[in-house]
């Protein structure tokens, strides 16, 4: 059941002219096949377009490794639009650390996370980057990049 | 006869003189080289910011003779600086070692970079003398000694928020402005890696100073430090008659980080690439009263 369902949504995705997007990923189908497609996110290791996709938690922990090792290949930032995000990660977590403190409010902080989210969206936008990888970190200022795999499970 | 032979001892003497004058002379020349005490340079490479590289080589050359390299790093030592360099010293002049006077440059990669416009001379100091010396291993073309991309982050910030009153009214960015009122001004925020947007962000500022339940020799101040920098503390004394000096006079205290009695005591506190977290630093009471601040290396 699952493999004809992955096979449709393969065929939707070169259907529908995805693979001329700035994403260039390969992928094999169950048959062997390499097809290029853009990436939105895996279910048990195959592309999938829209539809259903399921949540990393629902793998085992190795599988969960290597799927989140291959979500994070295409969505790697140009280096420099990379320090920006550092940058204002470092504001956002120094105005959390502070509000943890108690030496601000949290609706001071929240509202310092809002202005600092609305900066980060719109350096996105100005960015040259796929819509793919915009779209993955519109909501992933305070996300971890350095070390490897994001922190978050999908 | 004899006046003869005198006058040719005479001459011989004179051709033994120079002969020995020659070979004295010859003799200095050659003198062998003796390696000296080393000449250490050491200190911190920080970017524009004052944030100390995490990774990169420092190198000191004679000409373009290679004396001396190091990695930026973490030193386990009790210490601010990020680098050390041991440049070997010699007594006389030879390819592989300094001799005192000598001029020396100090070049600096990180990444693909190397710095040659930050390049730095020096000359070399007497055998065994360490040599501190922190540099700023950036480039900016502004003309206020911020980074150019932290100047760009900043404008397209304002312009996002729609904030007035940071920016100058021709758009220019104004070190010397303090815009969110906590005391710290732009640049000085900047150099700290604080917020100069958000006024609880404030520089060097103790978020909380406060005696250590069953040990009230002992404070704890509390503190919101930026990566890669380096801290220590101060403390001034107040006067003999208990009064407080208008200009008190600071030096290097030395704290823990762990509130026990017999804890180890250090001099800097060396922060890495760590998320940001208040942290704290122990400090034992001294005399009847003192000022304590905390000191950006």
């Amino acid at each position: 059941m699952r493999s004809t369902f992955t096979k449709k949504a393969l065929l939707a995705c070169i259907a529908c002219g995805l693979s001329s997007a700035a994403v260039a990923s390969s992928f094999t189908n169950h048959a062997g096949h390499v097809v290029s497609g853009q990436l939105v996110s895996l279910t048990n290791g195959v592309a999938v377009i829209g539809s259903r996709a399921y949540p990393l938690s629902v793998f085992p922990d190795s599988e969960q490794v290597r799927m989140r090792a291959l979500l994070c290949v295409p969505q790697k930032l140009p280096p420099a639009l990379e320090a920006r995000r550092v940058a204002l990660r470092e504001r956002l977590l120094r105005s959390e650390a502070l509000a943890k403190a108690g030496a601000k409010s949290s609706e001071s902080a929240a509202a310092h996370r809002a202005r600092l989210e609305v900066v980060w969206r719109q350096m996105l936008d100005n960015a040259k980057i796929d819509d793919a990888t915009r779209a993955y970190w519109r909501l992933r200022l305070a996300e971890d990049a350095s070390r490897g795999i994001p922190a978050k499970k999908e | 006869m004899s006046k003869s032979l005198t006058s040719q001892t005479g001459l011989m003497s004179l051709v033994s003189c120079l002969l020995g004058l020659l070979c004295a002379s010859s003799a200095h020349a050659a003198q062998p080289p003796v390696s000296l005490p080393p000449f250490i340079i050491t200190g911190r490479v920080t970017d524009y910011r004052g944030a100390g590289l995490e990774s990169a080589e420092v190198r000191v050359r004679k000409g373009s003779t290679l004396l001396a390299r190091g990695n930026v790093g973490k030193f386990d030592a009790d210490t601010s600086a990020n680098y050390a360099l041991t440049v070997p010293m010699s007594n006389t002049d030879v390819p592989t070692a300094a001799v005192t006077n000598d001029i020396l440059t100090l070049e600096i990669e990180a990444g693909a970079d190397t710095y040659s416009d930050t390049n730095v001379t020096i000359t070399a100091a007497n055998p065994g003398r360490t040599l501190k010396l922190n540099i700023r291993a950036a480039s900016c073309t502004n003309p206020y000694g911020v980074s150019d991309a932290y100047l760009s982050d900043i404008r397209m910030y304002v312009d996002a928020c729609g904030i007035d009153g940071f920016l100058d009214a021709e758009g220019n960015y104004q070190p010397n402005a303090d815009f969110d009122g906590d005391g710290v001004y732009n640049y000085a925020e900047y150099l700290a890696g604080t917020d100069p947007f958000d006024a609880a962000d404030a520089g060097l500022k103790i978020l909380s100073w406060k005696a250590v339940e069953g040990n009230p020799d002992v404070m704890e101040a509390t503190f919101l430090p930026a990566p890669n920098r380096a801290y220590s503390a101060e403390r001034a004394s107040t006067e003999s008659d208990g009064t407080r000096s208008l200009r008190p006079q600071f030096e290097l205290t030395p704290h823990q980080l762990t509130p026990e009695r017999y804890a180890v005591r250090k001099n800097y506190l060396n922060t890495g690439n760590e998320d940001p977290e208040v942290r704290a630093i122990y400090l034992y009471k001294e005399g009847s009263s003192s000022l304590y601040r905390l000191r950006l290396e």
